[in-house]
């Protein structure tokens, strides 16, 4: 190899890495176990926002007397591209934020309150500041 | 060169990848039948039956689960072998924190692993904090019977949120029952060789020896299936088969809504929440120097029902987010996550 190669060589190389280091301070910041934590994804679905009763299929020994409810967050994702978290405060607990990858749909199922249906959806930034909320 | 594109590629690929955490919060009542099935179970499921709080940050994308904390307060033993609530074998080598508070006042952390035990099936009675000893009361309740358990730093697909808050709860616990040598773990759960019972939080119990069903279902009542379909409950006894969906939905619509029904129910008794369940996780705040448990995040309700004023999670989103969260979180100990008011009784 020339020497000429050689240098190109270590310019592509540079030039690879730099774009490496470039792209790990971009995507800095706090995330899942001190690691890099991304921006939810846009989906593209768009879907209503009906809520219905969903049977959690158990395992065949485990006995569930507990009952949920389906969000379907499509929209208010995509309205709050930006989120990092999604969280619910529902009357009464917040169990699964299930995630479709195939559609893109993240979807919160929420065990029943019999008192009260609604469910306040909130997303969050990176920086842990909310961003949007809406009630379902 | 290639070999330097491919990884340029692959590192692309990996940092665009889909992943937002995910926090959240449950509780509930989780209950076993210390005996496998093939041992003749009476499915009253008043063995071992314990109130819990379960806070977690887990991956949106694959559901797993990253970090947790978990209260346990036993509300009902009444078994007859000898039992040990253990930390589920399947949880393997991943190290996690028992929390504990000691007769003198101080507190441990102890690493602990899948398998090991967190209380002895002695100490699950609420009335045995009460007597013998040096007593330790927190507010009106007892603290050494609440168990805190935290992992972090956990990364593990095993225990894995999309797959639903129960499963969760029981890859996490397990009961061994060193009478007969069986470990009813999620394992046996899932082979169907098993039984636990989850259900709402303040639930009734069965009576000893009162098949749940027996104990909680008026047969006459009707509720709604997923489907809208009006389902008879007398149509819906497990004994007569296996549950299908739309037995499973009424049924559990059924008792999570009416508890008071329920409870009034001569085959059921019933618990009174205790005040260390009521008051969910109480998560001392760092202060910069020290953890301050005057000033803390509540992961959970306060209330002293499942009609209460709910959780509050932009606190669950705090506490997980608090500067240097990293570092800090081993540093708690059980009072940091619960409340512990004791007195030393005179000597």
């Amino acid at each position: 190899m020339t020497s000429e190669k050689k240098n190109l060589e270590c310019v592509n190389f540079l030039l690879l890495l730099s774009v490496v280091l470039i792209n790990a301070c971009v995507q800095g910041g706090a995330g899942l176990d001190g690691g890099t934590q991304k921006s939810a994804p846009v989906v593209k679905a768009n879907q209503d926002n009906q809520k219905k009763k969903v049977f959690v299929k158990p395992a065949t020994g485990m006995i569930v007397l507990n009952s949920y409810s389906e969000i379907n967050l499509s929209n208010f994702v995509r309205e709050n591209p930006d989120a990092a978290y999604f969280s619910v405060n529902s009357e009464n607990m917040v169990v699964v934020l299930d995630y479709d990858e195939a559609s893109e749909n993240p979807i919160v199922k929420v065990m029943n309150n019999p008192d009260s249906k609604k469910h306040l959806v909130i997303a969050y930034g990176a920086d842990g500041n909310k961003i949007g909320s809406q009630e379902f | 060169m290639k070999y330097l594109v491919v990884l340029l590629i692959t590192f692309f690929v990996i940092q665009h990848s889909k992943l937002f955490a995910a926090s959240s919060y449950a509780r509930g009542e989780f209950c076993f039948e210390d005996r496998l099935v093939s041992r003749s179970t009476d499915d009253d499921f008043n063995e071992a039956c314990m109130q819990y709080h379960l806070a977690s940050l887990w991956a949106g994308s694959d559901g797993t689960v990253y970090e947790f904390v978990l209260t346990l307060t036993p509300i009902q033993s009444g078994h007859y072998d000898q039992i040990q609530l253990i930390l589920n074998p399947g949880l393997g080598s991943k190290p996690m924190f028992r929390m504990d508070l000691n007769e003198d006042g101080t507190e441990t952390n102890t690493i602990v692993y899948g398998g090991d035990t967190l209380v002895d099936g002695s100490k699950m009675q609420r009335s045995s904090c009460f007597g013998g000893g040096i007593p330790l009361f927190p507010d009106h309740d007892c603290p050494t019977n609440t168990v805190v358990v935290a992992g972090f730093g956990m990364g593990t697909t095993y225990l894995n949120m999309s797959e639903g808050m129960e499963t969760t709860i029981s890859k996490l616990i397990a009961l061994k029952n060193i009478t007969t040598g069986d470990t009813i773990d999620y394992t046996s759960v899932e082979a169907g060789i098993a039984k636990v019972m989850h259900k709402p939080l303040d639930s009734a119990i069965p009576g000893e020896k009162i098949h749940w069903y027996d104990a909680f279902v008026d047969t006459s009542a009707t509720e709604l299936d997923g489907n809208g379909q009006s389902v008879t409950l007398g149509d819906c006894d497990p004994r007569a088969g296996e549950l299908n969906a739309s037995c499973g939905d009424a049924l559990s619509t059924y008792v999570t809504s009416k508890q008071t029904n329920i409870k009034n129910r001569a085959g059921a008794t019933h618990t009174a929440m205790t005040n260390s369940a009521n008051t969910g996780l109480q998560v001392a705040q760092h202060n910069g120097t020290s953890f301050d448990r005057g000033s803390t995040w509540t992961l959970g309700s306060g209330s002293t029902s499942n009609s209460g004023s709910g959780s509050s999670d932009s606190e669950l989103v705090s506490y997980f987010g608090e500067t240097n969260h990293s570092t800090i979180r081993t540093q708690r100990t059980k009072c940091d996550y619960v409340r512990c008011y004791w007195y030393k009784a005179s000597p």
